[in-house]
């Protein structure tokens, strides 16, 4: 056993130390807050490490008459809320902590996607970007953009990357996506990063043959499903109206050739979903996934804008998501293994030390940083959502071409470096004395398309909203839930 | 459409503090944030929704104000560590990655 640490020579606190004196004798560290209830603060440091105080707490904190003898002060000092005389490594750790999760930023963009094609055998009315035709040379991604991506991805620094393939529905352009994967495996031999496939399709057209293919190359894919089948083909039309099916098929098919884990399924709610919180979580168990992302509609799009795709309100998917997340917990008591994907990475963000990457969660944002979108016709994006606005016309945050321009005028442009800074949520009016802010993003695209402003106006903000009442449903179950709470802790 | 008016010390309130407060209740209210003769802020909410009341409205902004306070405190406290925190945070980044 080690022995106990010397203090400024003391083994001990002389009995002073442990006698009530005023807070005089501690010095704040950086922290914001925001109200969990009438009577309760989200209180969050510099390295983003959480504690729930009651307002009188706080109050006393902040006018340093807090007890030092007690052991809501041991707390705070012990997760770097203050600083007295006798923690003087506290601030080098913290340092450490802020440190490691900003530690992402320094691999800069490690996803790719690569959009192979705009043709799609579905017509989801919800779906902002494909065509329903025959015309490969119109939609499909040309051979000179393929080669300029490849040289374009691997300019990045980042020792991992990840290769996305999007569509449309991308397997219609199989072929080339054979192509691609044997030329990134083949540059690789010499740039040696830990390269990670991924297709994102809806398996209509999957077949053994690309299952094989997948396999050998270790490639993973995403589907798409939106629940129940009466539901999942009211969301997304094919002809014979049997979406629902062929997906069922090649989950199986594709657990069978390449591994149960090797497939995840992606949710969009829809307005039609809003009735079904159970039903569409009860999908997702009897198809064998232990994960669902309930993820909203985005505002973009002609879909949206002709009223084609029913609308609903933040609170009505707030009401959803609650709901939801409810009976997933109600199951997990039960012994069945599912959780919802943005609350265990809001945990993860929230509990544990480390970056989590994902792209509407950062700051800076993680437009161009976290990924990048490469359209059929070579044009760059600098995310999803981005080329999708660009589908209605509004071409804003389109960063340049594959054939005219180079890595250096993309990563470096306006479009996106004044972006990444003017939308930092550490400078944005009220983000930057938000409890969440070290869990939140800014999302510019969002905010660009709903109040055409890439900063947003956060008192109207939906986004805002949405993420400030789900980090707040989180942290009532963890504060006043235990048996939630226990369950939540098992996601990280 | 209703309105609320307010006289706010700048002895105990920072201009920041009541700027801040407002833009937080900007869903619900415009401000118009005035300097008095005297040294203090004149203060005018007007509800943009239908159906509030000055009651709620000026708890609600006062509760906000509080809050705004309270973080101003903070951030005036706690700035010089922050900036050496940032310092210390990523000083020797390219010698040490
Ligand atoms: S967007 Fe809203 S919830 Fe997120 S940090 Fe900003 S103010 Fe807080």
């Amino acid at each position: 056993m080690s022995s106990l640490p010397i203090i400024k020579g003391q083994r001990f606190h002389n009995l002073d130390y442990f006698r009530r004196r005023s807070g005089e004798n501690y010095r704040l560290l950086p922290m914001r807050f925001i109200a969990l209830d009438d009577t309760r603060y989200v209180v969050t440091n510099f390295a983003g490490e959480l504690i729930v105080l009651l307002r009188e707490t706080m109050q006393q904190l902040v006018r340093h008459e807090l007890d030092t003898a007690s052991p809501i002060y041991e707390e705070l000092l012990a997760r770097h809320f203050v600083l007295d005389d006798d923690s003087d490594v506290a601030l080098g750790l913290l340092a450490i902590k802020y440190r490691t999760k900003q530690s992402l930023l320094a691999n800069f963009t490690a996803l790719f996607m690569f959009v192979v094609s705009l043709r799609c055998d579905h017509s989801c009315p919800y779906c902002q970007v494909s065509r329903q035709s025959a015309d490969r040379h119109a939609y499909d991604m040309k051979p000179e953009v393929v080669a300029r991506a490849i040289d374009f991805m691997f300019r990045s620094p980042s020792p991992t990357i990840k290769v996305e393939f999007q569509g449309g529905e991308s397997l219609l352009n199989f072929g080339l996506i054979e192509q691609i994967v044997a030329e990134v495996n083949a540059r690789n031999v010499v740039e040696n990063r830990e390269i990670q496939f991924v297709i994102a399709t809806n398996l209509a057209p999957l077949t053994d043959e690309i299952l094989t293919f997948c396999r050998e190359h270790h490639i993973f894919l995403s589907t798409s499903l939106d629940g129940p089948k009466s539901l999942h083909n009211a969301n997304r039309p094919r002809p014979g109206g049997d979406s629902h099916e062929l997906v069922e098929h090649g989950i199986q098919r594709a657990r069978e050739v390449l591994g149960h884990d090797q497939i995840s399924a992606l949710m969009t709610t829809t307005a039609e979903s809003l009735s079904q919180p159970r039903a569409i979580v009860d999908e997702y168990v009897r198809l064998g996934f232990t994960s669902i992302f309930l993820r909203p509609l985005s505002p973009y799009g002609f879909a949206v804008k002709t009223g084609a795709v029913g609308r609903y309100t933040v609170d009505q998917w707030l009401d959803f998501y609650r709901e939801t997340l409810g009976y997933i917990i109600e199951l997990n008591t039960q012994g069945v293994p599912i959780r919802e994907e943005y609350t265990a990475l809001l945990l993860r963000k929230m509990l544990t030390p480390y970056p989590t990457g994902y792209v509407d969660l950062q700051s800076p944002a993680g437009i161009g940083i976290a990924g990048i979108v490469f359209n059929y016709d070579g044009d760059i994006y600098a995310s999803d959502e981005a080329r999708m606005l660009a589908e209605t016309g509004d071409r804003r945050f389109r960063l340049g071409n594959l054939i005219n321009d180079s890595y250096e005028d993309v990563i470096l442009s306006d479009t996106l470096l004044d972006t990444l800074s003017q939308t930092m949520t550490e400078g944005v009016p009220m983000c930057v004395d938000c409890g969440f802010q070290p869990y939140c993003g800014s999302d510019p695209v969002y905010h660009h398309a709903t109040q055409n402003d890439a900063v947003g106006f956060k008192p109207l903000s939906d986004f805002c909203r949405r993420n400030m009442e789900v980090m707040r449903q989180i942290i009532r179950l963890l504060e006043d839930d235990p048996q939630s709470a226990e369950i939540l802790n098992t996601w990280l | 459409m209703i309105e609320v008016m307010l006289t706010l010390s700048t002895t105990i309130y920072r201009l920041a503090a009541i700027k801040k407060a407002a833009y937080r209740l900007g869903n619900r209210c415009a401000a118009l944030i005035e300097l008095t003769t005297d040294g203090n802020v004149a203060l005018k909410l007007i509800s943009k929704r239908i159906g509030d009341s000055t009651q709620s409205l000026e708890a609600d902004f006062l509760t906000e104000l509080l809050d705004q306070e309270l973080r101003e405190t903070i951030a005036e406290e706690t700035a010089p560590i922050r900036n050496l925190l940032l310092a210390q945070a990523f000083s020797g980044l390219a010698a040490n990655e």
